[in-house]
């Protein structure tokens, strides 16, 4: 069994275990790309959910065309771009840099809304890889408050909210605490 | 300059009204701005939607032609009408849901929000500020109206004078 594969076992025996659950932090060390594509796969490929994806390290076209040349349809990905200025369909671009968590957040919880009134039965999760670099930004306490205040809208909005985390990371506390489940991918 | 010419000539307007009489200003606002544009969304940060309708009625204008988000209060019915939202409170979060739920399905051509001191007693300064330059981009960006309400009294806090940076116009407008 491939690494990847192993991956994608792991998530789907760990995620989506219960009606009731709407978040998890995926702690893992592997590299992040490798990481959002076995998510991307199970959530996305395997289980019909509709994506929104904070874009903070990498720009809408990377994971736009990561998903595409894995046979994963990027249409039903909304890609919100921090700092990045890039033209397409279902990509809005915000603020200069990592900084900005209330234009991240406003404009997260108005991306999930209006998929949401759009399509009230959609499943939808949003995915937010880059908590260490929004940490490289802002103190541990306004990022654990961004985090909350999503979180608590997003459950509000019936969406999955999906944290990636490296192992050790003070802010790990909070993140655990805030999802429904924590999975350990290694 | 009428305030009304004002406003059709600048994006982004900033009207400072009175302490005394402020939410009658703020409605005798939302009148105005009713008659110039073709759905005006009206944003009390400090009335529940009972007293909001009541008070436009009350001056002559008509809450049907008009998307009217307020705070919710105990006595505010659950079920409103769909030209209507409610936060739950004056927090970024759920004040900027409730008020994307109109602008996002029901496109509103202008926007009047106020008074802007209510957005400071929930939220940080940092927030309240944030939230107003985000709605000031949107606002430019769909090509909306935006006036933003507040008394002459709290034009000098710090939060006001970072809000002043991203509107087009100061306007003092009756006294």
């Amino acid at each position: 069994m491939s690494a990847s594969e192993r991956m994608r076992k792991v998530l789907s025996e760990s995620l989506l275990t219960t009606k009731a659950e709407k978040s998890a932090a995926i702690v893992t060390s592997r590299s992040t790309v490798d990481v959002v594509l076995a998510l991307f796969a199970f959530l996305a490929k395997e289980n019909a959910f509709e994506g929104v994806v904070l874009c903070v390290d990498r720009p809408h076209s990377f994971y736009k065309e990561l998903l595409e040349s894995n046979g994963i349809d990027s249409s039903k990905v909304t890609f919100i771009n921090v700092g990045f200025k890039e033209t397409g369909d279902n990509v809005v671009n915000i603020g200069e840099n990592a900084s900005d968590l209330t234009f991240m957040k406003i404009e997260a919880v108005r991306t999930a809304q209006k998929i949401r009134i759009a399509r009230p039965n959609a499943k939808i999760f949003m995915l937010n890889d880059a908590v260490t670099t929004l940490l490289l930004y802002n103190d541990e306490k306004i990022v654990g408050q961004f985090l909350h205040d999503i979180n608590n809208k997003l459950r509000e909005l019936n969406v999955y909210a999906l944290t990636i985390l490296e192992p050790g990371e003070r802010i790990g506390t909070i993140v655990k605490k805030l999802a429904d489940v924590s999975v350990e991918l290694d | 300059m009428s305030s009304s010419s004002k406003l059709k000539k600048n994006g982004v307007v900033l009207s400072v009204v009175p302490v005394r009489g402020q939410s009658e200003r703020f409605i005798s606002l939302a009148v105005e701005l009713a008659k110039d544009y073709r759905r005006p969304c009206i944003v009390s940060l400090d009335m529940d939607p009972m007293s909001l309708t009541e008070k436009i009625k009350k001056a002559g204008g008509d809450p049907g032609k008009m998307l009217l988000v307020s705070i919710r209060k105990s006595t505010t019915p659950t079920k409103l009408p769909k030209s209507q939202e409610c936060a739950e409170t004056s927090r970024v979060m759920d004040l900027s849901m409730a008020l994307f739920r109109l602008v996002d399905t029901k496109n509103p051509d202008a926007i009047l929000l106020g008074p802007l001191t209510s957005l400071t007693s929930k939220n940080s300064k940092m927030d309240a500020t944030k939230f107003i330059h985000y709605l000031a981009n949107d606002s430019r960006k769909s090509k909306r109206k935006l006036v933003l309400v507040c008394t002459k009294k709290c034009l000098k806090s710090s939060f006001l004078k970072d809000v002043r940076l991203f509107v087009d116009k100061v306007s003092e407008g009756k006294k």
